[in-house]
């Protein structure tokens, strides 16, 4: 499988409705980690 | 339930999500403190030959702390009974007639119980405190007294039918909707909005009891969010404004299912990736809308921005420069600074996180 469908990339941008080239190249700037929590 | 008209009952049992929890009274609790125990947990009697469980209650302390700690020991009781079975969540739940539920998530001091006692007074009350669901949306209730806030005075407890809550209906119940509480004082209407997977399950997550006992349990949780079509999102003010949205939640078209992926359970626990890079030490993880959420010793992480690429692309065996190319091929070129650089910090903070183990000489490598 394709690794951007893998990823629900292409799902991503349709559901943001971002530009996807865009939003895409933004990601390289974001965090790697969005969120830690410890389960109980 | 031993209980009749000539002696005080010794014990009576009560149902806690599927658990049955025997309460047994030390020798020296007067008749009136059990009677009052009993009237409190009407709602949740059993009739079970077996118990789960045992609580013994004795005379000690006034007996609204005492009632209010029972219920917390009886909880507590049942969840550990349970841990492993069924997902448990901190929600308020209510039925409808046909024996469809709705799960209000959301933790302490949310709104859980005044919302139950608005809510259970048009629908069937499952539960202030725990909505426990099994793989196929059974619903197990936990028809706990409420506590209710007193000014100045410990809680009260009060049995559902003295809190004017209705009884379940005899349909077998199914979870249908499960709504993340998003109380706001002040919003005069409430305002619905859908969840995507992987926020619904780290918002969820956080309201679950042990859900590290559960087999799989980011897809465990997928796939409960999927069978209900979707996970929701209420903004609102008052308890009371929610009572027409039951009936619209049961109802509600699905919305965007299936929009996550297993990460191969097969890798999970494996040696996953090449000489180079190795995943480390992962219990579950999926993939969806871009992000990819991830279990490993008891905390969840979820990788946004090219980090998801970078750890798929590390099961898949690639190299550090194939995973480099395979950034740019999925993001295309970054606007600032060396794709190479920001693979590799990447790559270090997930060394740090512990989802990647990299070879010595990649740790040393430094500014690769």
């Amino acid at each position: 499988m394709d690794l951007r469908e893998y990823l629900g990339l292409y799902r991503s941008n349709w559901l943001s409705g971002a530009p996807s080239l865009v939003s895409l190249r933004q990601r390289w700037e974001a965090p790697a980690l969005a969120h830690r929590g410890t389960i109980r | 339930m031993n209980v009749d008209d000539r002696a005080p009952a010794e014990h009576f049992d009560v149902a806690a999500i599927g658990a049955t929890v025997r309460i047994q009274f030390a020798p020296d609790m007067p008749e009136d403190s059990r009677e009052r125990v009993l009237d409190v947990w009407t709602g949740a009697i059993a009739t079970a030959h077996v118990a789960d469980a045992v609580i013994q209650v004795g005379p000690h302390g006034e007996i609204e702390s005492m009632l209010e700690h029972l219920s917390v020991r009886v909880t507590l009781a049942a969840l550990e009974r349970k841990r492993g079975q069924l997902i448990m969540m901190h929600a308020a739940g209510v039925a409808m007639d046909d024996g469809r539920v709705v799960a209000f998530v959301g933790p302490s001091g949310r709104g859980k119980t005044t919302l139950s006692a608005a809510l259970g007074a048009h629908f069937g009350y499952v539960s202030d405190e725990t909505v426990a669901v099994d793989r196929d949306l059974t619903v197990m209730a936990y028809r706990k007294p409420l506590s209710m806030l007193r000014s100045g005075k410990p809680k009260e407890q009060v049995s559902p039918p003295r809190a004017g809550l209705l009884e379940l209906p005899t349909a077998r119940l199914r979870l249908a909707a499960i709504v993340l509480l998003d109380r706001r004082p002040g919003v005069s209407e409430p305002v619905l909005s859908r969840v995507r997977v992987i926020d619904a399950i780290t918002e969820l997550i956080a309201q679950l009891s042990y859900v590290t006992d559960l087999d799989a349990p980011l897809q465990r949780l997928a796939s409960l969010c999927d069978a209900v079509g979707g996970v929701w999102r209420v903004t609102y003010g008052e308890a009371a404004s929610l009572i027409p949205l039951v009936p619209e939640l049961v109802r509600a078209p699905p919305g965007v299912v299936g929009t996550w992926t297993p990460l191969a359970s097969a890798q999970v626990g494996a040696e996953v990736g090449t000489t180079e890079f190795k995943w480390g030490a992962v219990s579950d993880a999926i993939a969806a809308d871009g992000s990819v959420a991830v279990m490993s010793d008891g905390v969840l992480r979820v990788l946004a921005g090219i980090a998801p690429s970078i750890w798929i692309g590390i099961s898949r065996g690639l190299s550090f420069e194939q995973l480099v190319a395979q950034a740019i091929a999925d993001f295309d070129r970054p606007p600032l600074g060396d794709a190479s650089k920001l693979v590799a910090a990447v790559i270090d903070e997930l060394v740090r996180e512990g989802l990647v183990v990299a070879e010595d000489r990649q740790t040393e490598r430094g500014t690769l």
